[in-house]
This record gives structure tokens, sequence and C-alpha cells, in this order.
């Protein structure tokens, strides 16, 4: 266990170019720390993931609950304040930063941020040219080029909005014409250090500058998007109310294509890591990387009123699905199905749908 | 989150929770304000309940209350000035199509209401985060 400690500070790209492998991570045969769930992760997955409360770890590191890393960026500032009673709020949040953002998390974000978009960009080119055309896969990788990762110090970086210092968002948005940034609360920093995280995370959030709904914003359509897209409607992922209207108000169809896409990206780490980590340290790394979709307000999702698909269709049908996730976790190959069910055999991708 | 669905979501949450925007008008020296927006998939409200010298401050995390203390009632009343001019201010109006951090503004003084939505997203002068950080620096740190 104090190995695992030492590995996960020792868990980060410094140094290394996007798109090369990710690090060797030294490990031993012992757990990374918590209890194996007892849930079937072939069937209860969600459960396997969301039933464990608390912090839950992983060989590169934790994921702890919004809330206590909401608390975490508050206590840091009430230190600073008790400390400094005379501070005027831009100074204390310039040492609240300082305390937060400190070289060591932000370089690991920025080092996931960079490898997250490496493995979106090589997503693309290796689709089949009848999925994207040339013109098109230099269009969405144009477009992931630049989204810029915002992160302070300086504290001004977030002059306009400086509560994130103390809240877990972590979000994409068109700030004006061509100019797309990610922007990284604070207690998110304070709550995750799992590289795995970080990395559906900032895949997630990357996606957005491609979706759907951003394209039709530049008004541009992909017909592989079409296809996708219907997938997951298919599926039910995406929610079929009454009054669905693609992109308009409370249409699901931005966020599923981003955990779809952020799956593509945490798959391969983990992938990679699949023949490093033992089975255990493997299925915490698995956990961890959607360990925070279970903390959507429920609030929301009670009232049927998020753009988000639930925490379950997330966790079970987006991730769950995918074939390296269900060969990690054991999980027998989606079966294909005869006649009418044709089409809810496999997972969504890109070419399912097209012509033979 | 689209900013119609938010503003219905905290129509809903609201109706049923202390500390809700109370509907009438208030007597001499009582006022309210709240503040609540959407920050990824976290919806927040600030709340704070004037009653002459008593002031209560609430923060909510969707349904859940997660803090009440009473507040200092002159750092409230910066904070209510603050508030009211950012509403007195023309802003950004919220965009369905493209808002991914609306937000709802409100300010009752006496009989005096007035109230806002809107969207940060790229409309960096609205103040809405310092309002914000302010609200929660007072609820936790200036009692």
């Amino acid at each position: 266990m104090a190995g695992l400690g030492l590995a996960a500070h020792h868990f980060l790209w410094d140094g290394r170019r996007p798109g090369q492998v990710p690090p060797r991570v030294p490990t031993t045969r012992s757990p990374a720390s918590t209890v194996e769930s007892p849930q079937d992760p072939c069937h209860q997955l969600y459960r396997m993931i969301c039933q464990q409360s608390g912090t839950t770890r992983d060989p590169s590191g934790t994921v702890r609950t919004d809330r206590d890393g909401e608390q975490a960026a508050l206590d840091a500032y009430r230190g600073i304040l008790e400390e400094h009673p005379g501070l005027e709020p831009e100074q204390a949040e310039e040492q609240l930063v300082d305390a937060i953002y400190t070289p060591r998390r932000t370089q690991r974000v920025r080092s996931a941020f960079d490898w997250a978009k490496d493995q979106l960009e090589k997503f693309i080119d290796r689709q089949p040219e009848p999925v994207f055309s040339a013109r098109e896969k230099r269009l969405l990788k144009g477009q992931l080029h630049h989204v810029e990762l915002q992160l302070p110090p300086p504290a001004s970086n977030y002059e306009d909005e400086p509560d994130l210092f103390t809240k877990n968002g972590a979000y994409y948005e068109r700030v004006d014409e061509g100019r797309m940034r990610i922007r990284i609360g604070g207690a998110y920093l304070l709550s995750t250090d799992s590289w795995f995280n970080l990395v559906f995370t900032l895949a997630h959030e990357l996606a957005h500058s491609i979706d759907p709904c951003e394209l039709r914003a530049l008004h541009l359509s992909l017909p592989a998007y079409d296809r996708l897209g219907a997938c997951l409607m298919q599926q039910r992922v995406v929610e079929l109310g009454r009054e669905r209207h693609e992109c308009a108000d409370n249409d699901q169809l931005s966020e599923a294509f981003a955990d779809w896409m952020a799956v593509q990206v945490v798959a391969k780490g983990l992938k990679h890591f699949s023949t490093e980590f033992d089975r255990t340290q493997l299925r915490h790394a698995v956990r961890n990387s959607v360990r925070d979709l279970c903390d959507q307000d429920e609030s929301l999702e009670e009232l049927d009123l998020t753009q988000h698909p639930s925490p379950e269709v997330r966790i079970e049908a987006i991730f769950g699905s995918h074939p390296v996730i269900r060969e990690i976790l054991g999980c027998p190959k989606l079966i294909p199905l005869p006649g009418p069910l044709l089409g809810l055999d496999r997972a969504c991708d890109f070419s399912k749908g097209m012509n033979p | 989150m689209k900013a119609r669905s938010f503003f219905l979501a905290l129509a809903l949450i609201a109706c049923s929770s202390p500390g809700s925007t109370p509907k009438g008008g208030l007597a001499p020296g009582s006022s309210h304000l709240e503040l609540s927006y959407l920050l990824g998939h976290d919806l927040y409200r600030f709340s704070f309940q004037a009653d002459q010298d008593l002031v209560v401050a609430r923060k909510f995390l969707g349904h859940d209350q997660v803090l009440e203390a009473q507040v200092d009632r002159s750092k409230y009343l910066e904070l209510l000035q603050r508030a009211s001019d950012i509403l007195g201010k023309a802003r950004k109006p919220a965009n369905d199509a493209t808002c991914r951090a609306p937000f709802t503004l409100s300010v009752q003084d006496g009989q005096s209401r007035l109230h806002s939505t809107g969207c940060r997203q790229g409309d960096e002068g609205t103040g809405i985060g310092k309002l914000a950080r302010d609200a929660e620096v007072l609820m936790y740190f200036k009692k």
C-alpha cells in the first residue's frame, strides 16, 4: 500500500510529448486500497462504481466526492482568511490559487489534457474514409486543436468567475468567434488526482468542441454523426422526449456524444495498463474513470431537466458497452442479435448503420 | 442544461424549499436576495433572507441545503446593493441554443422586486461570478 501511494505521486507525464504511450507505473500485487465491490460488473456496473461512498483509489490516484472537494477548497480559503484577516478578496484568491493550482496538479491536468486531445485526434484519423472524409477529419482536428485549457495561476485568469476556485465544475465553452476554452474548478483538483478520471473528464470536455450541437452552431453536419446519433437514440442512450428537438433545450445528444468520445479515449489508457495492473487494480482504474458521474445532481435528474443522460445510462450503456471496458471487466462480448433486434447487438459507432 | 430548463428546474426546486423568494411584498426593513446558477452538473443556489437585524443565509446544492448561517447585516447590505446594481445593467440574454452556464438573480427589498436571468458564458461583464464568490465568502467566513 505504501508503495502504491508513492506510485501515485510519480504518476506524472512530466516532459512527455502528447502521443507517447502512458508512463510506466510502479505497481505491487496488493490491492490499491479499496475493498472490491461484490457486484457483478457485467450486469451491475453502475452499482459497482457508484455504491461505494467516500474516496476511491486506483494505482494512479484517488477520486473523492464533489462535496469533499468543495469542502477542502473552502477549508483552504478559510485558513488563508484566518491567517491574513485583512486581505482583499483578490489577494486571498491569489493565495488560494497558489494553494490549489500547484505546479504538480496543473502539470498533471495539462498532461492529461494533451494526452486526451492527442488520442481524440488519433481516433478521428483511424476512422476509414467512408466514415470521415479527409476534409471532415481536418475540420474536426482543427476544432480540437484550438481548444485552450485555461488554468490559473494567476487568479486573474478566472477574474470573471472567481467562484470557480471552490467549485467542482470542469467545463467547455465557446466564448466568442473561434475561441474555445476549458476551465477547471479548484475543488475538482482537490477531489481528483486519478489519471483515469482526469483523462475521461478532459476528453469529455474536449469532445464538446466537436459535438453535434457545436458543429450545428457552426452550420456543419456530418453523416457519420447522424449515424452515431441515430444509434444512441435507438439504444435509448439519448432520451426521446415527446417533443425532442435535436440540440434544442433539454436534448441529451451533445452530452451522450461527449461521453461516448471520452470512453474511446479512456479505454485506450485502460487497455495500455491492462498488462501492468493486476485485476483488482484494473477494476479500480475502471471505476475511477467515471466515478464522478455518480455525483450528478439528483434534483436535475428527478425533474428530467438535465442534458445529461442519467448516471446509470452514462455508466452502463455508454461506458460499459465499450468492447475494451467489457474485456477488462471480464464480461462477454455483446452478442449479435437477429432480425428486428439487429442494431442493438453492439456498441454504437460512427459506421453503424452504414450500407455495406 | 440549457437555459429554459434551468429556469424551470429552479422554479420547481425553489418553490418547496426554505429560503425561496417570497411571493408578496416584504415588510419594511426586510429583504431577500437569491442567486442561482448551473456549473457543470451542479446547481447552486445562494439565498439571503433579512428581517430587521437578523440575516439568514443558506446555500443549496440541488435539493440539498448544505449551509445555513447568520451573517453580518452590513456586509449583507453591501452584497444586496451590488446585486441591485447588476440587475440594473443590461446584459447578454440567455440563449437556449448555446448557454451552458445560465443564472438567475433576484432581489426583493420591501415592496420593490427585481429579477433577471442570463448567461454567464462569454459575458465577462455580468459580475455574477464575483457576486457568487462574495456571497459564499460572506456565508462561510464573515458571520
